[in-house]
């Protein structure tokens, strides 16, 4: 927990940094980030290449709206809430080319795996579970449970209660575990 | 252990472009004063050039004022919330936006009841007709300025659901104009307030909404151009 507030107050500082012009804030800043971001961006995308892609795009959009930071507040969320509105426009940009519903599952990018789950099977079968489930259920759960994010900062990204993202990542977790235990037997 | 990753070369080009230190932006209450500063000057606009309503003196201070102060607070917490809206991470819950519009919408209709059981206003021989265009037209020039300032703090921001924000900002900017005009409207009869003050209201509302989409719309396009330009120097 001290690590999270810790691993927290080092990004703001360096978020605080970047908004005074220090670019290898900037870079640090991107060093800590852009991994999980870019898992987050695959776990919607489910397509490796075009989430590199909107990384790219989304650290564009951090940039040209930097000032929106609010100093004191977390960074994260904040910046989840970016990568989550280029995926959006993206989609909605590129419509109906864009369904991934018919992906084949060895098109399945590298998806981060919950912990919470892992025990129950190997990674390449969580994945292709994760797969399987709504979106917006996946979505909250790899939020929280690989992310990182509290329950209001999941909120806050995708504009719930704290109420409702816990909710979702529950329905996410127990539904992921009704799949996996149903191929295992 | 793994390399931490650099920004691609395309990426820091553009942020050495531009490394100017910005200033955070104040919380969205904060701004939402800068629109609470049209109301004093909009009432002074309409008592001075149009005059206070005739049935003052029969409704009374709380009836004339009263709903004056109920709209314009209910109208910045509208604004409040579309400029948090634009902020990334503080969207409000969508239920508490629609929740907030769904009692400006019961805010307008009581206010406009318990006007009419207080005064029988001025009477119209035709009120759905009579000063309708002229109440409509004069309500929606009141709204544009708040509408404008509030799309100004809007798009200074980060819209990340512009449309949210300016049906927001609409309302609210509608809502204003809506509590400002009545100062000076005598006509109770809900034949004219509901569909023509109603409909100034919803028009600025549809204006934030249009604004909205339309500039959704603009920031995607400009996405798409990027990623396509970028995806064809790709070999």
């Amino acid at each position: 927990m001290d690590d999270d507030r810790e691993r927290e107050a080092a990004l703001a500082a360096l978020m605080v940094a970047y908004q005074d012009g220090n670019v290898m804030a900037f870079e640090k800043l991107y060093g800590e980030v852009a991994g999980p971001i870019l898992g987050y961006l695959r776990s919607l995308t489910r397509d490796a290449a075009r989430a590199e892609d909107l990384l790219q795009e989304t650290f564009l959009q951090v940039h040209r709206v930097r000032h929106t930071y609010e100093r004191g507040r977390p960074v994260k969320p904040w910046l989840y809430a970016i990568a989550r509105n280029v995926f959006l426009m993206y989609r909605r940009a590129a419509g109906r080319l864009l369904r991934h519903e018919g992906l084949a599952d060895e098109d399945l990018p590298d998806v981060p795996v919950p912990p919470e789950v892992e025990s129950l099977a190997d990674r390449d079968h969580i994945q292709k579970a994760l797969a399987q489930l709504p979106p917006d259920r996946r979505e909250a759960l790899l939020l929280h449970h690989v992310m990182g994010l509290s329950f209001q900062e999941v909120g806050a990204v995708l504009g719930l209660t704290a109420g409702a993202a816990k909710l979702r990542a529950h329905r996410g977790v127990v539904e992921l575990r009704g799949i996996l235990r149903g191929k295992a037997t | 252990m793994p390399a931490t990753p650099r920004p691609p070369d395309e990426l820091r080009r553009a942020v050495a472009a531009d490394l100017r230190p910005v200033r955070s932006l104040v919380s969205p209450a904060r701004r939402m004063l800068v629109t609470a500063a049209w109301v004093p000057l909009a009432i002074v606009l309409v008592l001075a050039f149009l005059g206070l309503r005739s049935d003052a003196q029969q409704l009374g201070w709380p009836m004339t004022w009263g709903p004056l102060i109920v709209e314009a607070a209910l109208s910045l917490v509208l604004v409040a919330l579309a400029l948090a809206e634009a902020v990334p991470a503080r969207s409000p819950a969508r239920g508490r936006l629609a929740g907030t519009l769904g009692v400006a919408v019961l805010v307008f209709v009581a206010q406009a009841l318990l006007t009419r059981s207080a005064s029988a206003g001025v009477a119209v021989e035709n009120p759905f007709v009579t000063h309708g265009f002229q109440c409509f037209a004069l309500q929606v020039l009141l709204g544009v300025p708040a509408l404008l300032l509030v799309a100004l703090l809007v798009v200074r921001a980060a819209p990340l659901r512009a449309a949210w924000a300016g049906v927001l900002g609409g309302a609210g900017a509608g809502l204003l104009a809506d509590g400002i005009y009545r100062l000076h409207c005598p006509i109770t009869d809900l034949r004219h307030v509901l569909p023509w003050h109603g409909a100034a209201v919803l028009i600025l509302s549809l204006v934030g909404l249009t604004g909205g989409a339309a500039w959704e719309r603009h920031q995607r396009r400009r996405m798409a151009e990027r990623l396509a330009l970028r995806s064809r120097a790709t070999p």
